[in-house]
């Protein structure tokens, strides 16, 4: 029946075309069902929503339209949700070719946010947060692509190193291209792509909390990226 | 169980459609209520209220609302005759972006929420529908800028503890909530697309929500603070 509800969830958002790649394993249900994120909204008319139709080259993040979020299970009952707000991105975009394209991001780790304030009305835990990260040794988390493989018209899986707590691994994100535009106001190209990765934490040395927080973390990003 | 999840959850970052019929066929975990009958209180700080909108046909632009409240009347024999208000201050809202432009201010302003005037945003449960072992439709009065519409939830429930896994003499409950409205509903109708252009911000408004609810175990003395959960 929780199936129904999903696939009812998707249905309902008009969704248009067909996965292709390889799901990544859910957040570890700790004895409760992992609920998903919604499914995301269609895109319409003045996007286009073929890669080919962008211009080729460097772009840049928009801060002001993106957002990494991240998601650990609290002992079975929630997806404990959190950002990171401090973070820039290139990326090299080949509209004729993608798989060729290239992205780097880098995430300030003292960037974290979370809604917890104590009742002094201070973020503390945000900090406590970002210490376990080894913000103050490593103050940045970063990601480098190294290879890209299409799974779809508007979908493919980057794999690159991620670099957190100091210690790099390889982790590959699901991404999906959400359709590009030439923007009036700005003047310039406009492409858009979420993304989404389960990390184990304790891979990279982070296991605070362990008794009562997930191993997995779920990381979702949507960024809009300005052409250069 | 973990493959289904998946699917589901990938499907939500392709933007695309999985059809049931291609997810493994694995019979779903069973429900288990451990938490009695009775009023809980929400848990802010175990508590997210996840808000996305289209820009511009492009990013989902995803901000939160801080601060929420509110409390569950929850039914463990017959949940769907569970019901539930939930309040979000809308004086609480946080978008990601800290540079030099105050989104969060603009957002509260008069032309959009309006939190001056109206610093609440409220849900109160008339009906729920169950529509499967840990799932239910959550029918309820949304009030937003003072316009009130109904809305429906879909409700997953994911777990229950009666006590506290550390022993904290507390029963909690959690749950994942998901819904969609329109903001023109509300009044809300600053930057909405021109007509076939795109542009602007979506009428559809997505709320992703993670809750959990808290309640003492009577007959027992009240909880000391709990050194081991840093958020609590």
């Amino acid at each position: 029946m929780r199936k129904m509800i999903i696939a009812a969830a998707l249905l309902a958002a008009a969704c248009a075309t067909a996965p292709a790649a390889a799901p990544a394993p859910a957040p570890q249900t700790n004895g409760g069902a992992v609920s998903p994120v919604p499914a995301a909204i269609a895109p319409a008319d003045g996007t286009s929503l073929n890669p080919a139709d962008a211009p080729a080259g460097a772009y840049t993040m928009d801060p002001r339209h993106a957002s990494v979020v991240w998601r650990v299970r609290h002992t079975g009952l929630s997806l404990f949700t959190a950002r990171f707000d401090t973070f820039e991105g290139a990326l090299n975009f080949d509209p004729q070719n993608p798989a060729n394209s290239s992205v780097t991001a880098s995430i300030a780790a003292n960037s974290v946010s979370t809604n917890v304030v104590n009742r002094n009305g201070e973020h503390a835990f945000d900090h406590d947060i970002a210490n376990t990260l080894g913000a103050e040794a490593n103050p940045n988390i970063t990601f480098v692509s190294r290879s890209i493989e299409l799974t779809g018209p508007t979908t493919g899986l980057i794999t690159g190193d991620l670099t957190l707590n100091g210690q790099t691994h390889p982790a590959t994100l699901e991404a999906s291209f959400h359709g590009g535009r030439f923007i009036q106001l700005r003047g310039k190209n406009v492409i858009a792509f979420s993304a989404r990765t389960i990390i184990n934490r304790s891979q990279w040395g982070v296991t605070n909390w362990a008794l009562f927080t997930g191993d997995q973390v779920e990381i979702l990003i949507d960024a809009e990226f300005i052409k250069d | 169980m973990t493959a289904r999840l998946a699917l589901a959850a990938t499907a939500f970052v392709l933007a695309a459609c999985t059809p049931p019929a291609s997810e493994p066929e694995t019979p779903p975990a069973p429900v288990v209520v451990n938490a009695p009958s009775g009023e809980y209180a929400l848990d802010p700080n175990h508590t997210s209220v996840t808000v996305r909108v289209s820009h511009f046909g492009l990013s989902h632009y995803t901000l939160r609302f801080n601060t929420a409240s509110g409390t569950l009347n929850f039914n463990a024999e017959d949940p769907a005759q569970s019901s539930i208000e939930a309040s979000v201050a809308t004086t609480s809202l946080d978008t990601p972006y800290g540079g030099p432009r105050d989104f969060d201010a603009e957002l509260q302003n008069s032309e959009w929420l309006d939190s001056a005037s109206f610093p609440a945003a409220t849900f109160r449960s008339t009906a729920v529908e169950q529509t499967g072992p840990g799932a239910a439709n959550v029918t309820g009065d949304l009030t937003i800028r003072g316009v009130t519409h109904p809305i429906t939830l879909a409700v997953t429930y994911n777990a229950s503890h009666s006590p506290h896994p550390m022993g904290v003499q507390i029963s909690l409950i959690g749950f994942s909530a998901r819904g969609t409205f329109n903001r023109s509903d509300y009044g809300l109708n600053v930057l909405q697309p021109t007509a076939g252009a795109n542009d602007g911000v979506s009428n559809d408004v997505e709320l992703i929500i993670e809750a959990e609810f808290t309640r003492p175990i009577e007959n027992t003395p009240a909880p000391a603070n709990t050194p081991a959960e840093p958020v609590n």
